[in-house]
């Protein structure tokens, strides 16, 4: 038990990550039974986070980092992996916990515990395992729950909506009420969606995306699921590389609200984006499945590259049909013409093909 | 958006580019005045494009002849004379360009010079039974009022002086395109 105060902070070290995983904190053990919380017992507040679906280089450490404000009051706090006991989750291997827990200072008196057996600085545990880490502390309330993890390289952050008793969203799948949350496990989960090419529609490599420009790019692999999910859109390399609940996540002024699909199939994903007019250098695409990411992710990650293009894009306008006269467009009033408009790239002299609307 | 004019035209408002191309098949009827064009601009959230199009008729061309003839601008008609007559008043020395067929090679360009043929005309006589005011058609319907009214024997929009009408290699009467400039 702890009692945690606003900003609150867990941080937890877990090797051989290969896939996402979850984090719940259940103040009521309905979500998590091996803990029962004897103060929490009226109207607890839970909430469960993701880590963001996609493939990480193995082996490589995670750090979970774990914010908590919720209202204030005494909760005992409990993270699992996985989540097994919360809805039914694919076995997703051994983890170690290895080197030293960082517990943030108001988390100082907080107690670390694998299977109940109290963590030194390294416990093994096979799936089903649980870690427990509590405290007390007072916090703030209506704050919100955010948590991050590394990949080696990136430190990859996420948030979740953690209002108590929150109802189901598209940015926040579980909708928990009364220290339960409802599973948002979709029947066949599946492994994680794997990239394998992010082109224009001529087939060229990390297609350029025009900065302000509906641009249609299309991306090829697997695993994207049946049904339309999202992509999410970072600068390469970004640390942190937020992908908020939209899964649009971009600089302050930039834009992606047209981002729509022409296609979404488990193999290929045709859509049209419009990135910001500011907009520049290589952009990370991620493909985000509605479905559940099991331990079996393939090998090679789920992201992608966009390279939004500094050169302009302009428009011209001709009269296709055969000339009257060697002195520019013309036309024959009365009868109907065609008048045909171009997207180009001025430095090139050709048609942009990837623009379309 | 389109340079308005009152040709009665409806004019797409919008072209949808697919794989960066599209079409659009508007019909345009008129121009203002005695300009050449008639200009539109193409923008969208990235780029803006003003073009502009010439615009050509298409009318019977009769040739006026009337060698030693006043003309309606105070001239004396000559043997092979170059110059062309509008249904309206107020053109005398407009520019106009003329083909015989569309991407003919020689351009013929010359002046308006008399007015004509059919309108205006105050009363109707046995050689014009047409009536009617000034007839600027390439400011209405682009189709002259002459054409297919009975009055007209040859629903004629355009004269060509004899020199200018054997330059575009006609004979008797022939549908031509003509412009205004050069």
């Amino acid at each position: 038990m702890v009692q945690l105060l606003s900003d609150s902070t867990i941080l937890c070290t877990l090797t051989r990550t290969r896939s996402s995983r979850a984090v719940t904190f259940d103040t009521n053990a309905a979500g998590c039974s091996f803990l029962s919380n004897p103060i929490t017992a009226i109207s607890a507040p839970v909430s469960t986070v993701n880590t963001p679906q996609g493939q990480y280089p193995d082996p490589t450490a995670v750090e979970i980092q774990i914010n908590l404000n919720y209202a204030s009051g005494n909760y005992t706090v409990q993270s699992c992996y996985p989540l097994t006991n919360c809805g039914s989750f694919t076995n997703m291997g051994t983890v170690t916990l290895t080197g030293a827990v960082t517990v943030a200072p108001l988390l100082n008196a907080a107690s670390i515990t694998v299977d109940n057996v109290t963590y030194q600085s390294a416990a093994s545990f096979a799936a089903g395992s649980h870690i427990l880490s509590s405290s007390s502390s007072s916090v703030a309330a209506n704050t919100v729950m955010a948590y991050s993890f590394f990949d080696g390289t990136n430190l990859y952050r996420t948030g979740a909506p953690s209002v108590p008793n929150a109802s189901a969203s598209s940015s926040c799948p579980w909708g928990c009420s009364g220290g339960t949350c409802s599973t948002p496990l979709p029947p066949t989960p599946s492994p994680a969606p794997l990239i394998y090419s992010v082109t224009d529609l001529q087939g060229n490599q990390n297609p350029t995306i025009y900065p302000g420009v509906p641009t249609t790019f299309i991306i090829t692999g697997e695993y994207f699921g049946g049904t339309q999910g999202n992509l999410g859109f970072c600068p390469d390399g970004a640390n942190p590389c937020v992908i908020p609940g939209n899964l649009c996540n971009l600089p302050p002024g930039a834009i992606c609200s047209t981002l729509s699909f022409l296609q979404w199939s488990d193999g290929l994903i045709e859509a049209t984006v419009t990135l910001s007019s500011a907009a520049s250098g290589a952009w990370d695409v991620y493909v985000i499945s509605n479905n559940w990411i099991t331990g079996t992710a393939a090998a090679q990650p789920s992201r992608g590259i966009v390279t939004p293009s500094l050169s302009q894009i302009s428009l011209r306008s001709n009269v296709p049909g055969p000339p009257i006269a060697n002195d520019g467009d013309a036309i024959i009033a009365t009868i109907p013409f065609v008048l045909q408009v171009e997207a180009y790239n001025p430095a090139t002299n050709q048609r942009i093909t990837n623009v379309s609307g | 958006m389109w340079e308005g004019a009152p040709g009665g035209e409806t004019l797409p408002g919008t072209v949808t580019l697919n794989q960066g191309v599209g079409t659009v098949n508007p019909t345009l009827n008129a121009l203002n005045g005695t300009n050449q064009t008639r200009y539109y601009i193409v923008s969208s959230t990235f780029a803006t494009d003003t073009n502009r199009i010439n615009v050509w008729f298409q009318v019977v061309g009769t040739q006026e002849g009337l060698v030693g003839s006043t003309t309606a601008c105070g001239g004396t008609i000559q043997p092979n004379d170059h110059f062309v007559a509008l249904p309206a008043t107020g053109l005398c020395g407009v520019s106009v360009n003329l083909r015989a067929t569309a991407g003919a090679p020689a351009p013929v360009v010359t002046t308006v010079q008399d007015v004509g043929p059919w309108f205006p005309h105050s009363s109707a006589t046995s050689g014009n039974p047409c009536v009617g005011g000034s007839n600027p058609y390439w400011n209405t319907t682009g189709v002259p009022q002459a054409a297919g009214n009975p009055c007209s024997s040859n629903g004629a929009g355009i004269d060509i002086a004899d020199g200018t009408f054997s330059d575009l290699g006609l004979t008797g009467t022939g549908t031509i395109l003509w412009r205004f400039g050069q």
